[in-house]
């Protein structure tokens, strides 16, 4: 049996403790061992690519991130957290998110639980409506950012990406046969990425994940990188409080990302007032620069060529920062490498350390500029 | 007004600094902490700390802003400062070599700030500006600003006596030898002394939770009597509170999430106050007219869980404990600060045993009261939870949208 799952995989690189490897459904995945450590992380993502738009009813992936999590026979959190693991799940404009965490002593049942999320759906109308009652309170928690975001993704891409929260009204229509279908889309082997890190024996662990991903429902996803609209000059209002402005970054491997992110976090740091919000990533996506009072816009305007050398000083600290933050082995840091299996393989995240720390002046000064004329500005109705 | 400030001005004091050793031959770096903690939460002095917590670490009468820039150049970490409602803490990180600089530093940085140079008023300012999301504002809810703007020598009036009622605490972790801290300590602040201050009321008002929050997002919580680390009962009391509030397995996700659909944030912390850990169950729902039964809900299915915890959450609260407690955790819940709990990061356990200190416990290492819970008997276990629950206090902070 053994022998037929490697013989399965199509490539296969193992750098001493490091094993990545694309299994012939289309699932990859990748397993770095940190031995000594006694901690253990397995982040499986779910690309949006799956069930692309989707399937139509905004929200629908983050209502089955509500119910895939919570298991086949909704026991697995209460079996994770009894031997020292959990599990915790969100849903991105990228994809899905599962991250079980713990102790590494747990890693075949870290790797089993995959299964259980793997296995089809089954839901029926009053777990539904106890699902929908939790959705409902909590999109009171949302952040007044949200509405700023939601339509940069819309207006900034074609085709517009659509609100990851969703819309309540319309996932209360979705009967439970439309949501087990779409779990199987979403699921599909084509989209799936697995990250694991920890105190564990990568070869085994390599074969362990090579059955269970060969257990979900083969399928094939379509990858298309998002088409990026013109920003410059579009003004767009919000039924929202407070006021924005959205660039695209192209993604974490190209350094104006990070240097349009810490162009913004640079004005945060001066300007209290100001929210940065940013979804890590390979593929292209909105940085927002958000103003709950709608003030401090100005100070954009504040920095010339004769303070560049301290604001962009400022600024490589604040990416520098940003990049130290995503190494913090929380969830967001499974995650990241999980989607960049599937979005920028060959990149090394190792290398965004250096990029932050070798921004150049002329690079910061152009992100300067792209915030100033470059962005779309987005303007609150309340 | 029973809170009015008497203005009787007293001569200055010498500064009373304790301070907590913790070798550590094998490690690499220094962690130097050092605490300014209240006495008191009194109502007038609620904005002025505030403004005390976001200005502290930026400079002091000894080192001049650039200088602390200059010395976070050479560690690679600037000085950072973190707060709660009853204490701040400035950590600092050093290489070995550097422990006496870096300790001077730390001292100086929450001991002697300079008000005059640190720009407090225009943080101020901002400060008045911002606003918490419902989470945080949950967990620290803090009241609407008092005044138009503090008096001009409010914030350094309030250091002034905090420093002399509580002294500062330092506590160092690292390849240090014992006893050198405390007496390079005693060398560098000879001369320091605490600026006179204005002395408060003994019929000073305590602060009061506010009873509403500008958000359309309203707070119940159920507050459990604060866990003493370490004295007896502390480790049933433990378990009992993650066995009721941490992580998804737990009786109030399990129940009135889960099960009634009453919320999406339901969650249980450990939140760390002078008197000790207090354990806290916090459900935000969404604002309605009719939603004071929403507490009684939540007393109610926690009442039933806690009567009926058997051995499955037993064993699920030690197992969730040593991972809340010792490593990095989705659930993380025991707050060493008013936004961070233990990781399972390099200085967790200099920030928890400087905690228990500031609280007047035994400064216990993580790993060992770890261990500890493993020896809680099943009964003690549930006799904790009924009684954590019995005796809780419930509150109510209802939102109002659009107050702000």
């Amino acid at each position: 049996m053994l022998g037929f799952i490697c013989g399965l995989a199509l490539i296969a690189q193992a750098e001493g403790s490091v094993v990545q490897k694309e299994l012939p459904n289309g699932a990859k995945f990748r397993i770095e061992a940190t031995p000594g450590t006694g901690t253990l992380m397995v982040a499986l993502y779910a690309s949006e690519a799956g069930l692309p738009n989707d399937g139509g009813v905004p929200g629908t992936r983050h209502l089955l991130e509500h119910l895939i999590a919570k298991g086949g026979d909704r026991l697995l959190d209460t079996k994770l957290e009894s031997v020292g693991l959990s599990l915790t799940a969100f849903t991105e404009r990228d994809g899905t998110a599962f991250v079980v965490m713990g102790s590494s002593r747990q890693s075949v049942l870290a790797i089993e639980s995959l299964r259980d999320l793997l296995e089809p759906l089954r839901v029926d109308g009053g777990e539904l409506e106890v699902e929908l009652k939790i959705l409902e309170q909590e999109s009171a928690l949302r952040a007044d950012y949200e509405p700023f975001l939601d339509r940069a993704w819309l207006e900034l891409f074609e085709p517009g990406v659509g609100s990851v929260f969703g819309d309540l009204k319309g996932m209360a229509q979705l009967t439970p046969d439309q949501l087990m279908g779409g779990a199987e889309a979403l699921m599909n082997s084509g989209g799936l990425t697995v990250y694991v890190r920890g105190d564990v024996d990568a070869d085994v662990t390599a074969l362990r994940l090579t059955e269970v991903l060969n257990s979900a429902t083969r399928g094939q996803v379509n990858f298309a990188p998002r088409e990026v609209l013109e920003s410059i000059g579009r003004k767009e209002t919000v039924a929202g409080k407070g006021r924005a402005r959205a660039v695209v970054a192209a993604g974490l491997d190209r350094p104006m990302t990070l240097a349009r992110l810490g162009v913004a976090l640079a004005i945060m740091r001066l300007e209290p007032g100001f929210e940065v919000v940013y979804e890590p990533s390979f593929d292209r996506g909105p940085v927002l620069l958000y103003s709950r009072s709608g003030e401090g816009f100005g100070a954009l305007e504040k920095y010339d060529q004769a303070g560049l050398s301290r604001f962009a000083a400022l600024a490589r600290l604040q990416a520098l920062r940003l990049v130290n933050g995503w190494k913090l082995e929380g969830p967001r840091f499974g995650v990241l490498r999980a989607k960049k299996l599937r979005q920028a393989a060959a990149f090394n995240l190792d290398q965004l350390e250096s990029t932050a720390r070798g921004l150049t002046d002329d690079e910061i000064w152009s992100a300067l500029q792209d915030w100033r004329g470059g962005a779309m500005h987005l303007e609150g109705t309340r | 007004m029973i809170s009015a400030i008497l203005a009787i001005a007293i001569g200055q004091y010498p500064m009373k600094i304790s301070v907590l050793e913790l070798p550590d031959p094998g490690a690499e770096t220094v962690a130097i902490h050092a605490y300014l903690w209240r006495d008191q939460n009194l109502t007038q002095e609620e904005d002025a700390w505030r403004v005390i917590c976001d200005t502290i670490g930026i400079n002091s009468t000894t080192y001049a802003a650039d200088e602390v820039s200059f010395f976070g150049g050479t560690t690679g970490v600037l000085p950072r400062v973190v707060s709660a409602p009853d204490f701040l803490r400035l950590e600092v990180v050093s290489t070995p070599e550097k422990w006496r600089e870096s300790v001077a530093l730390a001292a100086s940085l929450v001991a002697q700030p300079n008000w005059r140079s640190n720009q407090w008023e225009e943080r101020e300012k901002v400060l008045r500006g911002s606003v918490d999301d419902p989470w945080k504002f949950a967990l620290w809810p803090k009241r609407p600003w008092s005044s138009e703007a503090l008096q001009v020598d409010e914030p350094s009036s309030v250091h002034s006596r905090l420093l002399d009622k509580g002294g500062l605490r330092i506590v160092v972790s690292g390849p240090i030898e014992q006893g050198l801290v405390k007496e390079e300590l005693d060398r560098v602040t000879r001369t320091w002394a605490i600026p006179e201050y204005r002395k408060v009321s003994r019929f000073a008002e305590e602060t009061a939770a506010p009873e509403r929050q500008p958000y359309g997002v309203s707070t119940f919580e159920m507050t459990g009597r604060p866990i003493r680390i370490g004295e007896n009962g502390s480790g049933a009391q433990f378990l009992a509170a993650i066995a009721l509030g941490v992580g998804k397995g737990a009786s109030i996700w399990q129940t009135v999430r889960e099960r009634d659909g009453l919320a999406y944030r339901v969650e249980g912390v450990f939140w760390p106050s002078r008197s000790g850990f207090v354990p806290r169950f916090l459900m935000l729902r969404k604002s309605e007219e009719a939603e004071l039964k929403f507490g009684g809900d939540l007393i109610a299915a926690l009442k039933e869980s806690a009567s009926s915890l058997d051995v499955v959450e037993f064993s699920r609260a030690k197992v969730m404990a040593e991972q809340v407690l010792m490593h990095p955790n989705a659930f993380a819940s025991v707050y060493v600060d008013g936004e961070s709990p233990l990781f399972g990061l390099p200085h967790d356990d200099v920030r928890w045993r400087g905690l228990l200190n500031g609280m007047g416990l035994p400064s216990l290492p993580l790993a060992r009261w770890s261990e500890t819970l493993n020896e809680v008997s099943l009964d003690d276990f549930r006799s904790a939870a009924v009684e954590m629950v019995d005796r809780a206090e419930i509150r109510i902070t209802r939102g109002y949208s659009g107050l702000d």
